[in-house]
């Protein structure tokens, strides 16, 4: 016999927001402009952890500062929240690393030999493939083409995942599409140095 | 008019040459040889390009591999590289793969760390996927010549020894900081769990376990210290598996990767359990195991994406 209530069963699922969103939220709603900025220092060849620093501002002065662990969830709240990061180089990062957390499932469904490849051709021959610093990045990789029927399963991923990207950027930089463009490219650009190592062998000597 | 690309060469040749105030045939020269380097430095690169390298670090692991290679098909040709030489299985699936030997243990000059750093950057590969040999934990339940998949490293050397606390029977205490354990590549996991299907399906004789596999400088031949060791870790939520020594190399060079996503798992045939008696047969086990080992590995290559 079924219990009488239940708050499994008699209330709407709702996900409780992050902690820090909860914040954020709040304290958005006193400020007037909001910065992201994303600090990811190299370390020889390593990185530092990825952190976050939001600011609130109101008035031309800060009024709260935070920072933590870069999260995707949290980033994404800033975005759907039209938050910029506080310069192109910095927006370039974020990018990345959002492209990287969207890529992921791609390349664990697949497996990396042959996401790598289908990632390296489909760029290459893609609208980006010959804008700098992508063409010179895609240049220092060597990958051959994939074979198989899985093909166009992965080039459809890929391209939706990249399509993403360039519509939340249209949309953060009110359709200024030559900006969104060099982001997208130099985020893509940054993604494929990091996972074929392009600067991590130009600072070991390979060329 | 097309501007002529001869004459915009050498309009270039020879504005280099004023500069240097050198004569121009000496600038055509280095232009031509540090060409010919780049060629030459580009043509090396794609030889040895791959997007998993897999690490041996006995002369038995790495001749088992050429075996297991050459009997499911694929090459196992040299190939020099600037650090080292590599060897060429060709595509493995959907994966070109090539292989190399490093030095035992994770210390030496060419041990596993310096060579895995350096095989990332010269293959440009995305998985460094050390095989070879390990000691298994438990006796009962374990077999020579199953094989072991890293979840996750627990390096059991990065420690702090404190006094014990009074009243306690031993001298000190280890304490480990959260990092000591390192999350292995989640790309890998999946397959490696379809491979323990398939084996226990096809009734092969070895088993695959995935979980903690321990990793560190020693090389253990006492039950009493590996016990030792596996009581001093912490609660995990995987179970520990076995030990080996190279690990920690392999994950130096990961390290510089996303935690969330790193390029390297650990994947050994049992081929001891870290005491004096199962130690005295190593000669016979280690073939064994290494032999498992890369079996496992290359069967989980040719493994067809999921659900596709």
């Amino acid at each position: 016999m079924p219990s009488a209530t239940n708050k499994y069963f008699d209330t709407p699922a709702e996900a409780p927001e992050h902690p820090k969103i909860r914040a954020w939220s709040a304290w958005k709603s006193g400020s007037q402009r909001v910065e992201l900025e994303i600090r990811r220092p190299r370390e020889g060849l390593a990185f530092a952890p990825t952190r976050m620093f939001v600011t609130f501002y109101a008035d031309g002065t800060v009024q709260r500062q935070d920072d933590t662990e870069w999260e995707l969830e949290l980033d994404t709240w800033l975005l759907k929240e039209h938050v910029k990061a506080r310069d192109e180089a910095n927006e370039t990062l974020r990018f990345a690393l959002r492209l990287k957390a969207a890529f992921r499932p791609i390349a664990i469904r697949f497996g990396d030999g042959y996401f790598n490849s289908v990632m390296v051709h489909q760029l290459r021959g893609g609208p980006l493939g010959g804008i700098a610093p992508l063409a010179e990045v895609l240049g220092a990789i060597h990958e051959y083409e994939a074979a198989g029927g899985s093909k166009y399963d992965c080039e459809q991923l890929i391209d939706f995942e990249i399509t993403v990207a360039a519509k939340a950027l249209l949309s953060l930089y009110d359709d200024d599409r030559t900006a969104a463009e060099r982001i997208l490219t130099g985020a893509l650009a940054q993604y494929l140095d990091e996972r074929f190592h392009v600067t991590e062998r130009r600072q070991l000597g390979f060329g | 008019m097309q501007p002529d690309p001869d004459e915009i060469v050498e309009q270039r040749l020879r504005t280099e040459a004023e500069r240097r105030k050198a004569p121009i045939e000496v600038v055509r020269y280095a232009v031509l040889r540090r060409g010919l380097d780049a060629a030459q430095s580009d043509r090396q690169a794609r030889a040895v390009a791959a997007d998993v390298v897999l690490v041996t670090a006995t002369l038995t692991e790495h001749q088992e591999l050429e075996r297991a290679a050459k009997e499911l098909g694929f090459g196992f040709t040299a190939q020099p590289g600037r650090a080292g030489d590599y060897y060429r299985l060709g595509d493995v699936g959907t994966n070109r793969v090539v292989a190399m030997r490093v030095s035992m243990g994770a210390f030496s000059p060419d041990g596993a760390a310096a060579r895995c750093i350096q095989a990332r950057a010269e293959t440009q590969a995305t998985t460094i996927i050390l095989i070879g040999t390990a000691f298994g934990i438990d006796q009962a339940r374990q077999n020579i010549g199953d094989v072991i998949v890293s979840e996750s490293v627990f390096l059991y050397d990065d420690r702090r020894v404190v006094d014990a606390d009074k009243g306690s029977a031993s001298k000190y205490k280890v304490v480990y900081p959260s990092t000591a354990r390192k999350v292995a590549s989640g790309t890998w996991h999946d397959r490696f769990r379809r491979l323990a299907e398939q084996y226990l399906q096809d009734g092969t004789a070895e088993k695959v376990y995935l979980g903690v596999i321990l990793s560190g400088g020693a090389r253990i031949e006492s039950a009493a210290y590996r016990i030792e060791v596996v009581d001093s870790l912490p609660p995990m939520d995987q179970p520990v598996i076995g030990g080996e020594m190279e690990g920690m190399g392999a994950i130096s060079a990961a390290l510089s990767t996303d935690p969330y996503d790193p390029g390297w798992v650990v994947v050994k045939g049992i081929a001891d359990f870290a005491d004096a008696p199962s130690r005295l047969k190593i000669e016979e086990t280690r073939a064994v195991a290494a032999r498992a080992s890369a079996m496992a590995v290359l069967r989980v290559l040719q493994l067809p994406p999921k659900n596709v």
